[in-house]
Parts: C-alpha cells; structure tokens; sequence
C-alpha cells in the first residue's frame, strides 16, 4: 500500500538540519500503523513527507500505484484530495464553516455531487458522534470535538490512508481515547488504513505496528500483538 | 478554472464575507465608495467646467459659427445681402436658424447726476434683431435689471452690468452706476451721436462688455440695409462635424471669415484640453488609491489567514480556488462599494448639484458625467479589485503549506 524507500529530509538554513537520514518500510493495506520517538526524532517530518504537505530532499515514497514523489506540485494537491486524508494536531478547522460546512468542503471541491455529499457529510459526523453539532461552528465546540470534525472531514473522500498527526496532543484523556477508539472503529470495521504519529506509548495499543524513529533513523518495527 | 472550482472559490469567499469581521466590510466598502466618489465627482466638477465655458461662449459671444464680413484681399465693413445669405446657409442639412448683428464701435457716456460731468468709455454696441437673436443667443435670459429689447425699438439699449459699473463686475472702466430708465449718451465712429434710454442691463458674463440697440436703429445710424457685421448660425452638433458645416458654409460665401466657437475660445480651449487632463489624473490616482486600499487590506486578510490558507491547501484544495476565493472576495467588496458609490453620486449629488450648482462669474458648474466616464470609472474599479484581491493572495498562497500553517 504504501512503501518508503530510502526518504531523507534536510531543512535547509545556515547550518542545514538532517531530519531523517534514510528510513525505508512498508505500510500494508487496512494497516493501522503508529510512528512513535521522542520529540525531535523526525516522526512528525516522515508524516509530512507522507501526507504530501512537505517535500522530501531525496528518497521516493509509493501509496498504491503512484509514486508520489515524482508528482508536480498541482498533482500532489489534487491527490491529496482525492487519495489522503490528513489530520493535524491542532485540529486545523476552517474557522467561518459550521461542522458540516467543514467536513463538506473537500468533496465540494472534489467535484462530487453536492447534495449527496451534505448528506454524506452530516453522516460523517454522525459516525464520530456529532450528529447534533452540525451547525456548529468551531469556536463553539470543544477540542475533541474540533479533532472529530477534522476526523470527518478527513474522511468525507474515502481516503485510501488517514494520516493523523497526534491527534490526540491536545485533548484530555477522555477525549483522546474516544478519538483513538474512532481510529481503531474506522480500521476495524472499514478497513481504512490510518498512519498516526503519537508519542503516547499507550497509544500502542490501538495499532496493529509501531515504527520507532530515532534521529532521523528507523530504530525499530515492533508487531503489537 | 473548472465550474466546480469556480463553486468552491465562491463558497469560501462567501463564507468568509459572511462570517468576517463586520466591521472591516463596511470600512472597506467606505473607503472604495469614497475613492468611487471622489472619482465621479472631481472629475465631474471638472469636465462640469470644461462644458461650460463652450456654452458659454456659443451662448453669449459666438452661437456655434459665426460668419464675418470680408477681411481679404480687401476689408469689408460689412456683409452684402444678409437675408438672402442666411436663406441660403439655412437650406444646409443641420443648421437650426440664424440671425445677424451688426458690430458698430463707439462711445458710452452718462452723467449721472445730471452735473454735466459725464463718464465715459469706448465699447462695441451691437445691433440686433431681438427676436430672432433670442432664440439663437443667451442675452436676453441673462437680463437682471428691466426687460430686453423688441425688434421695433429705436431709442433703447441694453447694458453690460459690468458697463453700467455698480454691480459688483470688474470691469477696466464703467459708467458709474447707470440703471434702467437712465440716458446714456453714444457716440458713433462715424461722428452720429443718439440718445438712448436704458431698457436692461445683463449680467455680464466672463467680461463681454458689449451693449444692445436694435438693427434698425444700427442701420439707421449707419446708413445701410439688410446688411450685417456678423452672421450668427445655430446648428445641430450631431449631424455632423462643426469642420464640415463650416465647409458648407464656406462654400456658400467663399469671401467671408467663418469661424467656429472653438475658434473663439482660442487659447483658452488648452486650459480646457488641461482641464480633461486634470480629470483623467486626478481619477487615475483615485483608482491607485482605491487598489492600495483593496491591496494592503486583502495582503492584511490573507496574512491573518495564512494558517487557514495552509489547511486549504493541506486538504487538497488548489491554489487558483483559495486565490479565486480571494478575488471573489475583492470583487464583491468593488460590486458593494460601486453600488453605495453610486447611489451617493448619481442619486444624491448629482441631483443636488443639478438643483444647487455652483455659481460663478460667468454661469453655473454643475456636475457632468459622459456614459464613458462612468464606464472607465466601473472599469478601473473592478480591475483594481481582481489585481488587488489576486496578488497578495497569490503572494501568500505560494508559502509553502508547513510555513503556511506553522510560520
């Protein structure tokens, strides 16, 4: 599904900063697959890489057939669109669209039928428990609530890998378990393949592998059972 | 641009108007409204001022063309067989009417208080037929004091309020304060000298000085029939050019010096040409002022929004919709401000202006707008608008979408 090969990123400056040095594995279909190190290991820059928001500085990254490397930059947004799903720590909602409005936007923009995809979106929010805050707007909803609407809106496309980058980073830990139980949900029973950055170790739990990144390098795959 | 890309950019400018600071909007659309107006209006004062002075001139010195006695190879005092000419220059598609005057040199003189000590000073005294002079010329409306003349008077005239002194005009001499129903004495060039009673005095506009007798009593005084000094020609403007007119006038009198209004204007028409100039900078700068405006506050809006930009672009929205969105954005701000810009300066200064102009020496400015005044205006507007909203969303849009979001 999804195969890394030799990817490094170095962000470049007066003295350029390495932040992976090489890291090649493989994610497989209907994975949920965990990227865990300490703070500054280089999970974040491998999920940005990934997520097609960063570009690497050498090392090719294949998700299905494509190799989206060698995409041009109009060509990786529109895969994006079409392919990824991509949720920030930070919630990262559009702040003057509702719920719905949010969750709505990528399929709008995707070209698919409006009406059904309203629909589709409040379905969406249904599934990660806001049915009634539809017509909600970001500042009136809480945190956990803001990350389950960008959980939807990240789904609304029906990506082929949801990309989550701690997801959890910001909310109390009731909030972060429902959110990671919506993962698991959404990876049990829909077969969606999720990539999640955390550096909770009990979010191990939840996944099927962990890939540990230690400075810029892949330290170890550890299979949960 | 795709109709679905077109939809979203539409959708997020929208919501983004919609769910924007409130405040902002209306000062926006303030601000291009006011840059609207003064747009519309200064030029408009001006082009209101450039109209005038021609108008003035065709009504009150020239008519349209003016046809003058013979000056080459040999000076003639007057022009021969006046009625069967304008018989003739009447026949040519487009001309309205004519009439004649005579131009006779002499000088005015007014004791007025009967002491002996007269004032006097040299003018031209036309002579006139009334009727047929007021439905060409402006001077009978411009009568402030008393009443114009009739095509049978003999003993009257009218003065130049400038002439007649007291009136508040600056003229280099005048007659010390003579008012209807005063005799004024007059002598000819040619020595005959009458007595007239005043009948009216006019406002003198933009320093005419000329003074009113009836061609009757001129010829009289001169000793000639159906003759004339001047043929005066009203005509219409949009048959044709005032250079063809004039070569069909030409062409009927080929002896006669035959001038347009534009002729008498003289060098005054550069200060008028300087006039339009001043118009077209003042409202290109109104434009630049407007597009800084729209410019420094869509850059301030996007930069604000920068983070936003890189979560569009994050979910995979393109560039050129979160650039459109901007646009949209800019151009609805244009669409409001033109039609608040509007309303003021069509629906109420212009009105105003019209029932209130600004009056001066020699007439009244009100404003004057041309349709490709207007569209020029709308035009620049809208074009501003798109450069305005496209480039600084442009320029934050190109951020890459990690510097975007985090800075």
């Amino acid at each position: 599904m999804i195969q890394i090969e030799n990817l490094k990123k170095t962000y470049p400056g007066k003295v350029p900063t390495p932040a992976l040095k090489g890291v090649s594995f493989k994610i497989n279909e209907g994975e949920f697959v965990a990227i865990m190190g300490r703070s500054g290991s280089g999970k974040s820059t491998l999920l940005h890489q990934l997520g097609l928001i960063d570009t690497p500085t050498e090392g090719t990254i294949r998700i299905g057939n494509f190799e989206v490397t060698a995409l041009s930059d109009a060509e990786k947004t529109k895969f994006r669109l079409q392919q990824l799903g991509y949720i920030f720590q930070e919630y990262a909602l559009i702040t003057e669209l509702t719920a719905q409005e949010n969750v709505w936007l990528p399929a709008l923009a995707y070209g698919k039928d409006p009406e059904h995809c309203w629909e589709h979106a409040a379905k969406l929010l249904d599934l990660v428990g806001l049915g009634h805050r539809l017509d909600h707007y970001p500042n009136e909803i809480s945190g956990g609530e803001q990350q389950r609407v960008a959980i939807a809106r990240a789904l609304i496309n029906s990506p082929k890998v949801l990309f989550a980058d701690e997801p959890t980073a910001n909310l109390d830990s009731a909030s972060a378990k429902t959110v990671l139980e919506l993962f698991r949900k959404l990876n049990r029973e829909l077969k969606q393949t999720v990539v999640m950055v955390t550096h909770e170790p009990d979010d191990r739990r939840y996944v099927d592998r962990v890939v540990w990144i230690s400075d810029g390098l892949i330290e170890k795959i550890e299979k949960v059972e | 641009m795709s109709a679905n890309d077109l939809k979203t950019a539409a959708f997020i400018a929208y919501k983004s108007i919609r769910r924007g600071h409130k405040s902002t909007l209306v000062l926006m659309i303030l601000i291009l409204s006011l840059s609207f107006i003064n747009m519309m209006f200064i030029a408009g004062i001006l082009k209101g001022l450039s109209e005038l002075f021609p108008q003035v001139i065709i009504k009150n010195v020239s008519a349209y063309i003016t046809v003058s006695s013979q000056e080459t190879p040999r000076v003639k005092e007057f022009i021969p067989n006046q009625s069967a000419l304008r018989a003739e220059i009447a026949t040519i598609p487009g001309i309205l009417r004519t009439t004649r005057r005579y131009v006779l040199a002499g000088s005015l003189a007014f004791d007025k208080d009967q002491s002996g000590q007269y004032k006097r000073l040299s003018s031209s005294i036309m002579g006139i037929d009334p009727a047929a002079d007021a439905k060409i010329m402006g001077i009978e409306g411009l009568i402030k004091d008393g009443s114009f003349l009739s095509d049978t008077d003999t003993d009257q005239i009218i003065l130049s309020s400038a002439l007649a002194g007291g009136y508040g005009n600056l003229a280099p001499s005048d007659l010390g304060g003579a008012r209807v129903g005063d005799k004024i004495l007059v002598t000819y060039g040619n020595g005959i000298m009458r007595t007239y009673k005043v009948k009216g005095i006019y406002s003198d506009l933009m320093g005419i000085y000329e003074n009113f007798i009836t061609s009757k009593e001129a010829e009289s005084v001169i000793g000639v029939s159906d003759s004339a000094s001047q043929i005066l020609v009203a005509l219409d403007p949009n048959r044709q050019t005032l250079e063809k007119y004039r070569a069909q006038i030409g062409a009927l009198a080929p002896t006669l010096k035959i001038q347009t209004y534009e002729d008498f204007l003289g060098s005054f028409g550069g200060f008028l040409n300087a006039l339009d100039l001043i118009a077209v900078i003042v409202s290109i700068i109104s434009v630049a002022v407007a597009s800084v405006t729209i410019f420094v506050l869509i850059y301030v809006n996007a930069l604000n929004k920068r983070r936003q930009i890189g979560i569009l672009r994050a979910i995979g929205i393109k560039r050129t919709i979160i650039i459109s969105s901007y646009v949209f954005q800019a151009l609805f701000y244009v669409a409001a401000s033109l039609v608040v810009g509007s309303i003021l300066t069509f629906a109420v200064l212009y009105p105003l202006f019209l029932r209130y102009p600004l009056n001066v020496d020699f007439g009244a400015i009100s404003l004057y707008f041309t349709a490709g005044w207007i569209i020029f205006g709308i035009v620049s507007l809208i074009a501003a608008g798109f450069l305005s909203g496209y480039l600084p969303s442009r320029l934050v849009a190109r951020k890459d979408i990690l510097t975007a979001i985090w800075g």
